[in-house]
């Protein structure tokens, strides 16, 4: 175990960013994955393409090598936010996901007004997959992801209702084309792939099948979009939430904004004893270690695990570190700075009340300490 | 949450519909999809499947409506939250840039 003072800065992660006068929230920004590897990532997708295109792969093939380098980033960054914002990154990846099937379909529409109409020619990018069962499989798992975003947030943020019930039509109309392709083929192949809403289908509109779904995706991906954008303003961090219970919902989406990111090694010194409080830590992965310095060496006072915290007492009574803090395990921590920490205190009830109950009990095992191995 | 259907929202979505619906009815006229597909399919086919359709129609509204049902009993769970207002982010972030209220208009004529 090496025993280095954490030299890192902790990075900012909750600040709202402001582009051209619109505020983009923290939680829409990227938070873990570095800047060098989304510069790397764009090198090898750039380098991806330009083989693909030198080496005459097809259209989706440019597509694909163009994508691929960036899914490990993207779930990277989606599993930290799911660990730091819990179904909120859920959301995130499902939105994202349908906005890039919102994009073969406008492909598929894009491809009708080049070629005329020809249908033969206009399948989107990825036309190996446009078969009845992968449309079926996949609004299926749209429209449960939407029932699940529904008992989750439904009736707190409408969009998704609105997005529900188009998903829902849809979904009746692939449920009547999955069933017809797998037990009527010959109708299917002759008429019936128009559908229930298509064009000449059962109950039919002007609008021919590849419109019609275009529509449909339409509806179901805009108001999904507005929905993310809302819960995204209201997104805060679960480990804040558990660390200080008895905030206010708004009062963590407020505090979230100006929580600060920090990693540290396995022995890493955190906190000194007897240095100046300056800040305040949560524990969000990984383990620390509280230890008490005395004459007769060092006591451990307590482990601290994710949705712990410490740093408390310095900042609450203006005194000196009352112990040292050391991490165990290679972690990551939350911190605010003694202006963020300090403005949570004088301004929100219930944390400053999780605070206190902690400073004094706390405050109260030292003590019984001490008696137990005077100095 | 605030009101999410606000006017310049749905003003948006109503220009986005629009310009949507424009562009599929201009290219539904100007080149209706065509690809060697014979469409002799007669209504009598499609008629057989109402019964069908109305069975999976059922099935996506029974599952909608059991996700509203606990989804509404979620929400009414836990609506002791505070609601979210400016006066509640803005007392505890002062970092928060909020915009400035829109300008009242003065007495007409």
């Amino acid at each position: 175990m090496t025993s280095g003072v954490a030299a890192q800065p902790p990075a900012q992660i909750g600040r709202p960013a402001r582009i051209r006068g619109i505020t983009i929230p923290s939680s829409l920004q990227l938070q873990r994955v570095p800047v060098g590897a989304v510069l790397l990532t764009m090198v090898a997708s750039g380098i991806g393409i330009g083989w693909s295109i030198l080496d005459s792969f097809p259209f989706y093939g440019v597509v694909a090598m163009g994508l691929l380098p960036w899914i490990p980033l993207f779930f990277f960054e989606a599993a930290w936010k799911y660990e730091n914002y819990g179904f909120y990154a859920i959301l995130g990846t499902f939105t994202v996901l349908q906005l890039g099937h919102l994009g073969e379909h406008t492909a598929q529409v894009t491809q009708l007004l080049i070629y005329d109409g020809n249908l033969a020619k206009a399948h989107g990018i990825f036309g190996n997959l446009d078969l009845e069962l992968v449309h079926f499989v996949w609004d299926t798992g749209v429209w449960l992801g939407l029932l699940l975003c529904t008992y989750k947030l439904g009736f707190r943020n409408k969009w998704l209702l609105v997005s529900l019930l188009f998903s829902s039509l849809h979904e009746v109309e692939h449920m009547f084309l999955f069933y017809i392709n797998r037990t009527n083929l010959d109708f299917y192949q002759h008429g019936g792939f128009a559908g229930i809403m298509g064009e000449h289908g059962l109950i039919g509109s002007p609008l021919a099948r590849p419109y019609l779904h275009y529509i449909y995706n339409f509806f179901v991906v805009v108001p999904l979009v507005m929905a993310f954008w809302d819960e995204s303003k209201h997104a805060y961090n679960v480990w804040l939430a558990k660390a200080l219970p008895d905030m206010t919902e708004q009062e963590r989406v407020s505090v979230t904004q100006q929580l600060q990111r920090l990693r540290v090694q396995e022995g890493d010194v955190l906190v000194q004893q007897g240095d100046v409080a300056d800040r305040f830590y949560i524990v969000s992965d990984g383990e620390v270690e509280v230890v008490r310095e005395g004459s007769q060496g060092e006591t451990r006072v307590a482990l601290l695990g994710p949705g712990q915290f410490f740093g408390e007492i310095g900042l609450m009574t203006a005194k000196p570190r009352t112990a040292t803090v050391r991490a165990t395990k290679d972690s990551e921590l939350l911190t605010l700075d003694r202006d963020a920490f300090l403005m949570l205190v004088t301004r929100s009830q219930g944390g400053a009340a999780d605070l206190d109950a902690a400073m004094h009990t706390r405050l109260a095992e030292l003590q019984l300490l001490d008696k137990q191995s005077p100095a | 949450m605030k009101n999410q259907f606000t006017a310049k929202r749905l003003l948006f979505l109503g220009a986005l519909t629009a310009a949507v619906f424009g562009f599929v009815a201009w290219q539904q006229t100007t080149n209706p999809p065509h690809g060697g597909v014979d469409f002799t399919a007669t209504r009598g086919q499609f008629h057989h499947y109402i019964p069908h359709v109305i069975v999976m129609a059922l099935i996506v509204i029974t599952a909608d409506a059991l996700a509203l049902w606990y989804g509404w009993k979620r929400h009414t769970r836990q609506k002791n939250v505070e609601p979210v207002t400016d006066a509640a982010d803005a007392r505890l972030n002062p970092l928060r840039e909020v915009e400035p209220p829109a300008p009242t208009g003065g007495a007409s004529a």
